[in-house]
């Protein structure tokens, strides 16, 4: 079947795959090792946020829509 | 095609290039912070379900449907909304293919209002948009819910569980009015909009 380039992934391009004797990752294992040796920050900022989003929002609609329909028993 | 390219040669990252101690540390954090927003919202649940009353509504009270319009609580003349010597007010409703009876239910507004509903028939549903109220009737046991109106106004009352061919025919509603009209009317007769 014929693919069209463009609208193509690039998921599978060699610029973002790392596979055993490829030499063309974006990043070397010494650079890597530096980046996280505190661990991925920026994912757990990513992560931190969403769960804060999630959970304010459960706050929100517990207490400003639930709550004001009145209670039940 | 990848661009050839003067850097040092780089292959995959290994496995393992975040040191141990730090996916340990993080997991623990992380760990700790869900169990924290955990108890939160359980601590939130609990809290508001003590000081508000507010708990899911559950009654377990069996009643013969064949004979609700022959005797006991449902007879037609004591179906609507009766004050009770504490001041509470209790509402009763019938739920049959494809009607509430009565259709227009008239309540005070800051005042306990119980609400007990017995199926002649099939299953229905006792839903009050824009409040909490929400229970399923179901023939044979009598379904009760107790709540308090913030807001007057109209309450539209449909049928959510559906009943038949009829069921989207199937609604009523509450009138929430100011308690002073309310007691105006409610010493002389059970209380629907049909009195209005």
């Amino acid at each position: 079947m014929r693919i069209d380039e463009s609208i193509q992934s690039t998921a599978h391009s060699p610029a973002h795959v790392g596979a055993p004797g490829r030499v063309d990752a974006p990043i070397s294992s010494d650079e890597a090792a530096r980046a996280l040796r505190a661990g991925p920050i920026g994912a757990y900022i990513v992560a931190g946020i969403s769960v804060a989003l999630v959970f304010i929002a459960w706050l929100v609609f517990y207490f400003f829509v639930f709550m004001p329909r009145g209670s039940i028993g | 095609m990848a661009e050839q390219s003067s850097d040092p040669p780089r292959g995959p990252l290994p496995d393992g290039i975040v040191p141990e101690d730090v996916v340990a540390r993080t997991e623990k954090r992380w760990i700790v912070i869900m169990a924290a927003m955990l108890v939160a919202m359980l601590a939130v649940v609990v809290l508001t379900g003590i000081t508000d009353a507010m708990h899911p509504s559950s009654n377990v009270e069996v009643i013969d449907p064949t004979t609700l319009h022959l005797r006991g609580e449902f007879v037609e003349s004591n179906l609507g909304a009766a004050v009770e010597p504490d001041g509470s007010v209790t509402v009763r409703i019938i739920a049959a293919q494809y009607e509430f009876v009565p259709r227009c239910i008239q309540v005070p507004a800051g005042t306990a209002i119980t609400f007990r509903l017995a199926s002649a028939d099939v299953v229905h549903g006792f839903l009050l948009p824009d409040t909490n109220v929400n229970t399923m009737v179901v023939p044979g046991f009598v379904a009760e819910v107790r709540t308090r109106f913030v807001r007057q106004g109209e309450y539209a009352m449909p049928c959510h569980e559906f009943c038949g061919l009829g069921h989207h025919a199937m609604w009523a509603h509450v009138s929430v009015v100011p308690k002073e009209r309310f007691a105006n009317r409610t010493s002389v007769e059970r209380m629907s909009c049909a009195a209005q």
